[in-house]
């Protein structure tokens, strides 16, 4: 009992100490346009005090104000990673991507854009949790149809169990994919200004090696990286696929994983 | 404005001079003279009456003769007012010993009572010529050609030098260029041939007084006159140069013609000159990068100020926001402002008014520079014209100044005109930004990431919830089970029950009491049956027992015989007869019944 006083006394001593937390200093550096202090806040109250959709959010406008769209696009995307429901993340992240010099393929079909909208209307805990509770609604439909005597009860639960097996599979599956999303480091943006997308894990030196150049803010899926200790520029090069077809290399230093 | 204010200064002067002849003094300014050479000092006194006053004292001058006095009268009608002007000159006449620089102190006379004093002035004592010194001595001369045979002209006898009154300037900062002529002989015509070109350089031609001085230059005196003075504002960095310009020249020299017995006399040639000016350059430094945004080259001192007229404004009426620049430098090369006015204020092409006028000597140009801007407001409401600071490059301090401008104000009510035609906009389209930060709250703030799904305990209640229906399910089976085990129960047992009860009621049969015997027999029937056939006890009817011991597979004899025993136990109970026979029958049925139900094969 009196650890427990002790510990409240001393938590409200450290919580007084520090009136404003790093992120709310970083939040009136950039009210005061003091935008490559609150970047610096920002990252610090990350590291301090932890993620959270709002920091990185936060931190991807000052890095948009610092003129940095690249670090802005992977703030945005980390924001969206931890709440896929975030439209003011959402908002700035079209916006941004809007600015940027290379123009995304647009091939999405129909399905898969109705399939993003509803993965991205829930966060990974609500669908684990919606998932859940399909399960329950299937495993009474289950039990109306074994215990019921009468022929319309058990014909209910028959048909609607079988439509909430199909539920519960793709819910579970969307439970699934945000987590994974959530939790892989697969897709990485360009920060750099613009970087060489190469054939070989090299920086081109004949006019064979050919060569594309992609700009600051485009996104790319990293499939494989291998170690280049002869590259002084980057130790690291990345095999990436942009637009889900195209596969290059390019130098681990110029792009940020999400 | 300016030359308004002398107007008005001469007229009042000529007034007080009608009435009350109001007496002068001055000093005539002296000009520059040549060592070794006399020269006069004269001091004027209109419109008075005083005695000479006394010779002063010169540095390196030797009075020669003084004061000689001559007067001079003028008299004037205008319109049938006669003016008269009455002038006594002093004259004190002087040789120039030393070269220097000569100070006249201030000199007063007494006229009418009056103690009138003069101006202190100063001039010059130049050095004399170099080849006339090495000729041995310098002789008084008419002018400064030389007596005898004309001399052949040499370059040095006539120059025209272009200079700058500074050497470095910065870019905008105005200077003044001098277009001088020198000279030996007198000029008799002068033409430009070719006039020296200012290139980079924006040019304002500056009045030049016609007054002839003699100045040293390079060991030699001349005759100088100003032929041309410029105020330059440069216009771009570097070493900019001003070529020469051409000049035909025709000047006059004395030739000293031998007339015998008169002596001799001299004879004015002319002769042509063509000459050029030097080529003078200017070092032009740059403006110190970077530059402000929002500079737009001025340079000098200025102040900035904004009316807007009329305050009051209302929609479909025009007013006229003005931005006026005062101040000294390149005033007008300066370029309008560019005023954002907010939205719902139409503004039309700005009008420059700029005034300026020459100052310092002609070294600088001030005034003001006004632009204004007719606006014409579209809605109603309050709203802002923002200031628009001004910069400027201050040469003194060599660094750049910003006057911040206040923002005004304005309320804008409606106006008698038509109603504008409303031109709905697209809201999203007006804010082309990203949208503001979010507050952050350390509380959802976490190091790490909790996912449900990858947590044991969520995948341990799918498993709960398994088991929970299964269990359910097992329970709810065997509880069916136990319930269907009860009949089975009941059917094994419903024989031995019977030949039980059948046993109590023979027992009764032989201890004779036949009342007691049928209830119990009564009882051990309707038992067996109810539990044999599973008919509950409400149920238990004659016509129900029937119909289930047909559906039971009995025969129909058989029936008949069970419910004959029913039948007959139902009415000894209530028709008691003592009959022992008749008892012993029953039973023997009832047992024969029973056996005929336990009989049948299932």
């Amino acid at each position: 009992m009196m650890k427990k006083i002790l510990f409240l006394i001393l938590l409200s001593v450290t919580v007084s100490a520090n009136a404003l937390t790093v992120a709310e200093q970083a939040d009136s550096a950039y009210n005061k346009d003091d935008f490559r202090l609150a970047v610096e806040l920002y990252n610090r109250a990350l590291i301090e005090d932890g993620v959270s959709a709002d920091v990185y959010y936060n931190l991807g406008n000052a890095y948009y104000r610092c003129e940095k769209p690249g670090m802005a696009v992977v703030c945005y995307e980390r924001a969206l990673k931890i709440d896929p429901t975030d439209s003011d993340a959402k908002t700035n992240l079209a916006f941004v991507r809007a600015q940027i010099q290379d123009k995304p393929e647009d091939d999405t079909a129909f399905l898969t854009s109705v399939h993003k909208s509803i993965l991205g209307s829930m966060t990974p805990n609500s669908w684990s949790v919606t998932a859940f509770i399909v399960f329950l609604l299937l495993l009474g439909a289950i039990a109306l149809y074994i215990f019921s005597g009468s022929v319309l009860p058990r014909k209910i639960g028959f048909f609607s169990g079988i439509v909430l097996l199909f539920i519960f599979g793709y819910v579970l599956y969307l439970a699934w994919e945000s987590y994974s999303y959530a939790t892989s480091h697969e897709d990485a943006v360009v920060t750099a200004p613009s970087t060489q997308l190469s054939s070989t894990p090299r920086a081109a030196r004949t006019s064979s090696d050919k060569v594309v150049t992609i700009h600051e803010g485009t996104k790319v899926e990293i499939i494989d990286s291998i170690a280049t200790p002869d590259d002084p520029v980057s130790p690291k090069w990345y095999n990436v696929k942009i637009n889900n077809n195209t596969k290059a290399w390019l130098r681990a230093s110029d792009v940020e994983r999400i | 404005m300016h030359k308004r204010f002398l107007f008005t200064l001469l007229f009042i002067a000529a007034a007080i001079g009608l009435v009350a002849q109001q007496a002068s003094f001055s000093l005539v300014q002296p000009r520059n003279v040549v060592e070794g050479r006399n020269f006069r000092l004269t001091f004027r006194l209109t419109d008075g009456d005083a005695n000479p006053p006394a010779a002063p004292q010169l540095d390196g001058c030797t009075l020669l003769y003084g004061p000689a006095t001559s007067t001079m009268q003028s008299t004037q009608i205008v319109n049938g007012k006669m003016t008269s002007t009455y002038s006594v000159d002093f004259s004190f006449t002087y040789r120039a010993d030393r070269a220097g620089k000569v100070e006249v102190p201030e000199i007063s006379v007494q006229s009418g009572g009056k103690t009138l004093h003069s101006r202190p002035a100063s001039f010059q004592i130049l050095p004399p010529d170099k080849n006339a010194q090495s000729q041995g001595g310098s002789q008084p001369q008419q002018g400064m050609s030389q007596p005898g045979t004309p001399a052949q002209i040499s370059a040095d006898d006539l120059l025209v030098r272009v200079f700058f009154s500074k050497s470095s300037v910065y870019e905008q900062e105005p200077v003044v260029a001098t277009i001088k002529v020198y000279t030996k002989y007198d000029i008799s015509s002068f033409m430009v041939t070719t006039q020296p070109a200012f290139e980079g350089f924006l040019t304002e031609e500056l009045p030049v007084d016609l007054e002839t001085s003699i100045e040293h230059y390079n060991g030699q005196n001349y005759h100088t006159a100003v032929l041309k003075r410029l105020l330059l504002y440069p216009q771009k960095a570097g070493t900019l140069s001003v070529n020469s310009g051409k000049y035909d020249v025709t000047i006059v020299q004395y030739e000293q013609v031998n007339m015998g017995f008169f002596g001799t006399t001299s004879r004015p040639i002319e002769r042509n000159v063509t000459t050029s000016s030097n080529a003078a350059t200017l070092n032009v430094k740059a403006l110190p990068t970077p530059q402000p945004a929002g500079f737009s080259g001025a340079v000098g001192h200025f102040s900035v100020s904004t009316t807007l007229e009329p305050e009051l404004m209302r929609t479909n009426e025009a007013s006229v926001y003005s931005y006026i620049v005062k101040g000294t430098g390149n005033i007008k090369f300066l370029s309008a402002p560019e005023v954002e006015f907010p939205a719902g204020v139409d503004s039309y092409t700005p009008k420059t008014d700029i005034s300026a006028n020459i100052i310092g000597g002609g070294t600088n140009m001030s005034g003001t520079f006004r632009t204004d801007y007719t606006i014409v407001p579209q809605e109603v409401g309050n709203f802002t014209i923002p200031g628009t600071p001004f910069i400027y490059f201050d040469v003194e301090s060599g660094d750049y100044k910003t006057i911040d401008v206040a923002d005004t104000p304005i309320k804008v009510l409606r106006g008698n005109g038509a109603a504008p035609v409303v031109q709905q906009t697209t809201l999203d389209e007006t804010i082309d930004d990203i949208l503001h930060i979010r507050r952050t709250d350390s509380e959802r703030q976490a190091a790490e990431i909790h996912y449900t799904f990858q947590s044991p305990m969520y995948w341990l209640l799918y498993v709960l919830a398994v088991v929970i229906l299964v269990s359910v399910l097992f329970i709810y089976r065997r509880n069916i089970r136990l319930e269907a085990d009860v009949a089975g129960r009941k059917l094994a047992k419903a024989g031995r029950v019977a030949s039980k009860r059948l046993k109590e009621s023979k027992s009764l049969l032989d201890a004779h009491e036949n009342d007691k015997f049928y209830a119990a027999l009564a009882k051990a029937l309707w038992g067996y049956i109810s539990d044999k056939l599973s008919i509950p006890a409400s149920q238990l009817t004659r016509d129900n027992v029937a119909d289930k011991l047909a559906s039971y597979g009995l025969n129909s004899d058989a029936t008949a015989e069970v419910l004959d025993v029913l039948d007959r136990c139902e009415m000894a109970r209530f028709t008691p007869n003592d009959s022992e026979s008749e008892a012993a029958d029953i039973y023997s049925t009832a047992e024969r019944a029973i056996k005929s139900i336990e009989d049948v094969k299932k």
